[in-house]
């Protein structure tokens, strides 16, 4: 036999056996599952969700009633401490924005909730809340009103629709961590007006829910 | 052996046997290889059947076309929602009115199901059926809330909706033999701007309290006895600066009847002069009671003990801005009920020359007495627009700046004001930030001490070198137990000059040092107070939260309590550091 022929078959031979060592390893492995880092902390799991009840509004019969929606909260997995949220509307298409806390036997926190803040500034469209469970109270898991939202179109009002969003630094905190649990907030849709629409405009439009992250 | 060399020599003789060898072994090799491949595969493709959850992310707007409500009915038909709240659209025509149950969803996530024509957005409060004759002083409702209820009215209040009630029997114009009950006058519902009780607000701001109930001058049964304002009120140097007014009423019915009392420095419906603040407690004193009167900033403080909770109006004409409210006690004893309200003057108090505390109470059947003037007291030595300033080294020769700084908590003061005399850290180091007019920033750090005669943190911290024309300096104090906002000295200060730094009254509270203060704050204080609680020891290692107790120990006594907790509140009313 030729000796190049010898020592094909030698790295043949070398390479068969590492391939069927690795299949065999692979397929040993197998019940074991898939390899997951296992961090140092438990990351704290987001499955807390804001939203507004109903999500989309219409006012565009005029300017004179005020339109109420309820802010809710549903926690997911997590039993909270508290909700802090921050609200942005324009000033130029909406007018007497006002935020009711819910802080009776209503309330998803109960009746010994506290607020910790209520501002409404009209000027830069900011409404910021805070809400939370009393020292001493269990955090509350499940879904529920945390406040009520009214406002009306203002005559200045020009676009033929607006939303009242979810911004960033809206937090709901669980006992223990300081990162938020919030996984997502929708904002509210509201529709100013009718007359201006095409044909093809669909009334109620539900945009992407927000992700917040941190 | 040699049997073995020779098969080899045979098959290896030639490039075609060696060709097809090769192509053997590559075929028995690829077994293994492809049944690995596919027990891959199969792996993936059962984690993704098992584990994952049919997450709509509510891209794009979709139309609700089954029966059973958009909970069942994702945008591509047919899938359920186990995770995220419904993001749907019902179809042209109809609303989404909230499931009663929690959806369709495995984790039971809210829904909505459409229903044709346009929903009310939530359900309305019921008006309540009187089943027994009104007993209470019930007024006609006139509006102020949504509802149509009584608007000042409770969940307590004996004032059936729609109709005048009649004066307790017990007042003073009742007689043993039968007569007609004098009628109240009824109060111009939905003009004071409380909360009514589902919740809507009424007109806000016009009238003061209280809310609904009727005015009965001649028979009211409850009244404010007395009220009076200690120390006696002069404003100076931020130093004593805190109150207490305490408001007395009585009640025929017993001081556990009475339902609110307010306190008013300076009542103008009543001739006085401009009001100075007006604060207020509740028996219920959960914060929808205050709606949307409170002044901007503040929440009603629930009180130390007793129950209730107060808090300071807001809005033209009330004089928040002269006035903040700490924090409350209230007991009630036979006919008695006395509450404690702790507030605090603006330093910049420019006040009357004489002036008025008036008291007003107001029982759980909607009687009250109207503003009472009970005590004069003088504000004219209040100080004035410009603080008194605590003189400073010049620094141009000892390159130091004096700071005096007030804790909220601690200090020296009327027992009953709380404040603890004997902080347990009393030495703290403290950073200053000098910023220049074009942004530069230059940090100095030094330790203050605190100061028994004057309740106040004294020191001098360093001028760092090199500081050019003018600058403005923040201060805060640094180190484990760092817990305020930055706070800016409110000087423009420039090396060449001697400028002169009002006393310094940090807000206590930014555990976590961001400059504002956020829900945050708030859960890791509570973390800590629960974990701390001596009526409930917890072993074990402390949340991370709380590995630094200190910071949540506003007055420094050693303990995460109550007092605490208020100061905490109090400051919530300042959320963003300077």
């Amino acid at each position: 036999m030729p000796k190049k022929t010898t020592i094909l078959i030698l790295i043949l031979a070398i390479v068969t056996g590492v391939l069927v060592f690795l299949a065999v390893t692979n397929q040993g492995q197998k019940p074991a599952g898939p390899t997951v880092a296992v961090p140092t902390k438990a990351p704290v799991e987001r499955t807390a969700v804001l939203m507004f009840n109903p999500q989309n509004v219409d006012i565009s019969a005029g300017t004179t009633s005020a339109q109420s929606v309820d802010i809710m909260v549903d926690t997911g997995k997590d039993s909270i401490a508290g909700v802090q949220t921050e609200l942005q509307f324009d000033p130029k298409a909406l007018t007497n924005v006002k935020l009711s806390p819910i802080a009776d036997s209503t309330s998803f926190f109960g009746p010994t909730a506290v607020v910790l803040f209520n501002d409404v500034n009209v000027t830069t469209g900011r409404v910021s809340y805070a809400i939370a469970i009393n020292a001493g109270q269990a955090p509350v898991k499940g879904i529920g009103k945390i406040a009520t939202l009214s406002f009306q179109k203002a005559a200045t009002a020009t676009s033929s629709s607006t939303t009242i969003s979810f911004l960033e630094k809206t937090l709901v905190t669980i006992l223990g961590e300081n990162d938020s649990v919030l996984k997502s907030a929708a904002p509210l849709n509201i529709i100013l007006s009718q007359a201006t629409m095409s044909p093809a405009f669909v009334p109620v439009t539900i945009l992407p829910t927000t992700t917040l992250a941190q | 052996m040699e049997r073995l060399k020779a098969g080899f020599n045979f098959v290896f003789s030639s490039y075609k046997r060696t060709a097809a060898v090769l192509f053997f072994a590559g075929l028995v090799l690829s077994i293994p290889i492809t049944i690995s491949l596919l027990g891959q595969q199969q792996d993936i493709r059962q984690r993704a059947a098992e584990g994952a959850p049919c997450v709509i992310t509510g891209s794009g707007s979709f139309t609700d076309t089954g029966a059973g409500g958009i909970s069942t009915d994702g945008p591509g038909g047919g899938s359920t929602w186990v995770d995220s709240p419904q993001q749907g659209t019902c179809a042209a025509g109809e609303t989404c009115v909230p499931n009663a149950d929690s959806g369709g969803g495995s984790t039971g996530v809210i829904a909505g199901t459409c229903h044709a024509g346009t929903a009310p957005s939530s359900t309305p409060t019921p008006t309540p059926t009187p089943t027994t004759p009104p007993t209470g002083c019930g007024s006609i409702d006139s509006g102020g809330g949504a509802s149509g209820g009584i608007s000042g009215g409770d969940s307590t209040s004996s004032g059936i909706d729609g109709q005048p009630g009649a004066c307790p029997t017990g007042s003073p114009s009742s007689t043993p033999t039968p007569t007609p009950a004098p009628t109240c006058t009824p109060r111009p519902g939905g003009m004071d701007g409380f909360l009514s009780p589902d919740g809507t607000i009424g007109t806000p701001g016009v009238i003061a309290p209280p809310n609904g109930g009727s005015y009965c001058p001649n028979q009211a049964p409850t009244t404010s006895t007395s009220s009076n304002i200690s120390p006696v009120p002069i404003v100076t140097n931020g130093t004593a600066s805190e109150y207490k007014i305490t408001i007395t009423s009585t009640d025929p019915q017993g001081g556990n009847t009475i339902f609110r009392q307010y306190a008013s420095v300076n009542e103008p419906n009543t001739g006085g002069a401009q009001r100075r603040g007006l604060v207020g407690w509740s028996a219920v004193g959960f914060e929808k009671y205050w709606g949307s009167v409170l002044k901007a900033g503040t929440v009603a403080l629930r009180c130390i003990s007793g129950g209730g909770a107060v808090a300071i109006y807001g809005g033209a004409g009330f004089g928040s801005e002269y006035m903040s409210v700490r924090w409350c006690t209230t007991s009630s004893s036979g006919n008695t009920r006395t509450t404690e309200m702790y507030v605090s003057f603006n330093p910049n108090f420019t006040a009357p020359a004489s002036n008025t505390l008036y008291g007003f109470t107001e029982d759980a059947g909607g009687l009250y007495d109207n503003f009472k003037s009970l005590q004069t007291f003088n504000l004219a030595t209040a100080p004035t627009n410009t603080p008194t300033a605590t003189p400073i080294i010049n620094p141009a020769s000892d390159e130091g700046l004096d700071i005096a700084l007030k804790i909220t908590g601690i200090g020296e003061g009327a027992a009953a004001l709380n404040l603890n005399p004997n902080p347990l850290h009393p030495t703290r180091t403290f950073t200053m930030n000098f910023k220049s007019a074009q942004g530069q920033d230059f940090a100095s750090t030094g330790t203050l001490t605190y100061d028994a005669d004057t309740g106040q943190f004294k020191g001098t911290i360093p001028i760092p070198q090199g500081l050019v024309g003018n600058h403005t300096v923040k201060i805060r104090q640094s180190g484990n137990s760092a817990n305020m906002l930055w706070r800016n000295l409110g000087i423009a200060f420039n090396p060449s000059q001697t400028p002169e730094i009002p006393v310094v009254m940090p807000i206590l509270g930014d555990a976590d040092q961001n400059n504002t203060l956020n829900i945050n704050d708030y859960t890791a204080f509570i973390t800590c107070k629960n974990h701390y609680d001596p009526s409930n020891p917890q072993s074990g290692t402390p949340p991370t939260q709380c590995v630094e107790k200190e910071k949540y120990d506003f007055n420094d006594d050693g303990k995460i309590d109550e007092l605490d907790l208020n100061l905490l509140l109090s400051a919530f009313r300042s959320r963003d550091g300077d």
